[in-house]
């Protein structure tokens, strides 16, 4: 038995610690505010899934790139490269290979006319001018493993890099 | 691999969060915290499994989720301060029939809730009947009544 329970619970047989009760109480009070730091860190978009944090946009002179900002860990996510008018029929997108260290693309929307794989990444290659082409590129993506806010590039017909972060939660 | 890191982080989040709801989460089964129960076992279950439902994943995480049960129930015997905070300790509500109104307080107990369960264990009438009152680790409050002579 502890010394709080022989000084306040005089006749009765008991193990209490009230020291230890009232510090676990105090945690228990500072970890509901947590809780709810938490849940309005989530409804920000800090955790992904929605929110106005949720998704970051790059501008660049050849395209806007919006990306997630905060997504999770084997969810799925859409990333929309919106391409600068220019005239030209098709366009080239180079998309860094650390990249698919994190991300898979599970689809793309419109399909690319061409896609190859090389030391630097996927070189994809988008038919602007053709039936069903369009300047706004919707890529369905799937994280693959939990990352601490990694940096990757997507240039558009070789010019200069756009560059983004994003963090995967697990 | 993944299925036995992703199994004791699971177990300890929900242990740590079910810990930190407080203790009269636990006990009070109203229609409310069952359907809480419910859906918080249904959500681990999904976080556990993620796409893999085979029997050997389902298998691996049975014995991850016992085996660490087992671990802790001895660790605790080294550390008396894992088991107070992991299990938590009995708190005194009612005293020599003297109310700790801080402890009522602090545990969100209230006396309504101490005579229900009076009358369900002692079927006590009044306040004035109930010597002690313990809010157990469990979340349960046992009632000792004063004796009648």
């Amino acid at each position: 038995m502890s010394e709080n329970a022989r000084s306040e619970d005089r006749s009765i047989e008991i193990g209490t610690d009230r020291r230890f009760q009232e510090r676990f109480w105090t945690a228990q009070r500072i970890a509901w505010v947590v809780f709810v730091l938490i849940i309005l860190a989530a409804l920000a978009g800090f955790s992904g899934k929605g929110g106005p944090f949720a998704h970051g946009v790059a501008d660049g002179a050849e395209a806007d790139l919006e990306y997630p900002r905060y997504t999770r860990w084997l969810s799925s996510d859409d990333m929309e490269l919106t391409l600068a008018p220019t005239g030209a029929a098709e366009a080239t997108v180079d998309i860094s290979s650390d990249f698919f260290d994190i991300f898979q693309i599970e689809n793309v929307r419109p399909a690319p006319k061409d896609s190859s794989v090389n030391a630097d990444g996927q070189t994809l290659v988008f038919a602007l001018e053709s039936p069903g082409g369009s300047r706004d590129i919707t890529f369905n993506l799937r994280a693959i493993q939990p990352s601490a806010g990694k940096r990757f590039t997507i240039r558009i017909d070789d010019g200069p890099p756009l560059a983004f972060r994003s963090v995967v939660l697990p | 691999m993944e299925t036995i890191t992703r199994g004791a982080a699971i177990y300890f989040v929900v242990l740590l969060i079910v810990r930190l709801s407080g203790r009269r989460t636990l006990a009070q089964m109203t229609p409310f915290d069952l359907v809480l129960v419910l859906i918080v076992a249904e959500t681990t279950q999904q976080a556990l499994l993620g796409d893999d439902f085979s029997i050997t994943n389902a298998a691996l995480l049975i014995i991850t989720l016992f085996s660490l049960d087992i671990g802790l129930s001895y660790v605790k015997e080294y550390w008396p301060w894992l088991a107070n905070s992991m299990d938590g300790k009995p708190t005194m509500l009612i005293v020599d029939g003297e109310r700790d109104e801080r402890a009522l307080r602090r545990a969100r107990v209230s006396i309504e809730d101490i005579m229900s369960a009076a009358r369900e264990a002692h079927g006590l009438e009044r306040s004035d009947q109930v010597k002690h009152a313990v809010l157990e680790t469990n979340g349960e409050i046992s009632v000792i009544p004063r004796s009648s002579t």
